[in-house]
């Protein structure tokens, strides 16, 4: 385990080398929370909307900021190029170290870094905005549940961004299945609107598929939206998704090293 | 001939780009299930200025963003110096070297969309259309002035490889009216972020709400824009030191 305390240490000293990223990541944070705080100011038609009051709405996309810097683990972008250019080879294959927990502790190097620029645009909001901010009043045990459920996004996450990556083994160019990801997560992950928004059949496929429990899912117990079998059930389909794409991961490990070639290395 | 020698990719990519421009119009659908009004614009107005902003990435992301995406790469490997090398204006060398095609079938899907949707439900004239289009076409060159001066930035800031999520969110807020912001922040989003120039002033203009007032903005956020990032990068250019030669 000492071995991935070493990628873990090193890249927090790289995140702190190169801290231009984590600023413009803040930046652009906080410039689409400004506008998602905003539309609702000015949105005009009931006194709930989607099951939100107006400072309900206001809150949950201050935390969506929030929440975002905390389980967004996405090593797909850089670990991509390690694969079309060959230097996974020098960095993982030839190592006696597991891809999967390289990366993980790679990236939560960064993550520890990174979480408290996250912290900081959160606390700017809060204070912009503290006569709109909810705080919920939460017992100890949704608050469990809380934590719980974003260690289990973080998996989710982290392991559906693994499995993703996996596919530059057979494929050049791979940056346009993260699109596809990303217009799941922002519609069905509660990103771009909460979820309540949806009725019927859709919100039914809504809560199977995994992109809930990326963002939602921790604010819908963040507001008490659901109840505590709803929580369970969600724990479960959580871990089922995490053992599919873990699953997954193995499967498309296994056969892609058959057939990789790497240049340069 | 480069996107064509990835063929599979090239469909994929602009399958992703319009369904991601067809996502945007129905999250509009999904809010105005829930809205009466935001800052005034009604269901029909949001349609009309969430086609428009698409319109506008679309183009951004044809003809400014992939060469400012990559940006990074130019001053971290060296690559700069071959561009200042080249006897030719550098800033057009390495701000608009690469072209990209995948969004073309978004584009045309928009074009048809919008048509169809205004002459259904406004009753927008050639007028409307004329100044409609070179709204557009002012509004893609306020934006890559923008673009160019965030992508400067790099440098002295090595490796800001995700200047793509600050233009994301910048056109993004295009998406919505500027009317949501009051006082001197919606100063800023129209003379220091161009949001307004992204989608509000061009569907005004479209929707016959124009005014010469905000024609004439337009000129003055051009001349101003494209000054403000020449002088930035002849000022970043003189601090530059090559990172190989």
């Amino acid at each position: 385990m000492r071995k991935y305390w070493a990628f873990f240490l090193g890249n927090i000293q790289n995140t702190l080398a190169f801290r231009g990223p984590l600023f413009v990541w803040l930046a652009s944070g906080m410039l689409a929370l400004l506008g998602s705080v905003y539309v609702w100011f000015s949105a005009s038609g009931g006194q709930t909307f989607g099951g939100f009051t107006k400072n309900e709405l206001i809150t949950y996309y201050i935390l969506v900021l929030t929440i975002g810097w905390i389980v967004n683990w996405m090593p797909f972008y850089w670990l991509k190029d390690e694969i079309a250019d060959g230097s996974i080879v020098t960095t993982t294959l030839i190592k006696p170290v597991s891809l999967y927990l390289r990366v993980f502790f790679a990236e939560a190097g960064w993550r520890a870094v990174a979480i408290w620029w996250g912290m900081l645009g959160t606390i700017i909001f809060v204070f912009v905005f503290r006569d709109n901010f909810v705080f919920v009043s939460s017992t100890g045990l949704n608050i469990i549940y809380l934590v719980f459920s974003l260690i289990l996004s973080i998996m989710v996450v982290f392991s559906m961004s693994m499995v993703m990556t996996l596919l530059a083994f057979w494929f050049t160019h791979v940056d346009v299945f993260d699109s596809f990801n990303w217009v799941a997560r922002m519609l069905l992950g509660g990103q771009a609107i909460p979820i309540s928004f949806f009725s019927g059949p859709l919100r039914s496929l809504v809560n199977l598929l995994p992109f809930r429990y990326t963002i939602s899912f921790p604010l819908e117990i963040y507001f008490n939206k659901v109840t505590s079998l709803q929580i369970f059930f969600g724990f479960v389909v959580e871990l089922f998704w995490i053992g599919i794409f873990i699953a997954l991961y193995k499967i498309m490990l296994a056969r892609g090293l058959k057939t990789y070639t790497a240049f340069g290395s | 001939m480069g996107e064509m020698e990835f063929r599979f990719n090239f469909v994929l990519w602009s399958i992703s780009n319009t369904f991601w421009a067809l996502l945007l119009i129905f999250t509009v659908q999904l809010i105005y299930g829930q809205v009466d009004t935001i800052a005034g614009w009604g269901r029909n107005d949001a349609y009309v200025l969430a086609i428009v902003n698409s319109l506008f990435i679309s183009f951004l992301w044809s003809f400014v963003l992939p060469s400012m995406v990559g940006f990074h790469n130019l001053t971290r490997k060296g690559q700069m110096d071959f561009i200042l090398l080249k006897p030719l204006s550098t800033r057009f060398l390495a701000s608009a070297r690469t072209i990209e095609f995948d969004m073309y079938p978004r584009i045309l899907v928009l074009c048809i969309l919008l048509i169809n949707f205004v002459s259904q439900h406004y009753s927008a004239g050639f007028l409307e259309w004329f100044w409609f289009t070179l709204s557009i076409g002012a509004g893609v060159v306020i934006f890559y002035n923008f673009a160019l001066t965030a992508a400067t930035t790099n440098f002295w800031f090595i490796n800001i490889f995700n200047l793509e999520n600050l233009f994301d969110a910048v056109y993004d807020l295009g998406r919505l009216p500027l009317g949501i912001f009051k006082g001197g922040l919606q100063l800023v989003f129209i003379y220091f972020i161009p949001m307004a120039f992204l989608g509000t002033y061009s569907s005004q203009i479209l929707l016959g709400m124009g005014s010469w007032a905000m024609l004439f903005s337009y000129l003055i956020a051009i001349v101003t824009t494209s000054w403000v990032s020449q002088w930035f990068w002849n000022f970043a250019l003189k601090r530059y030191s090559s990172a190989s030669s």
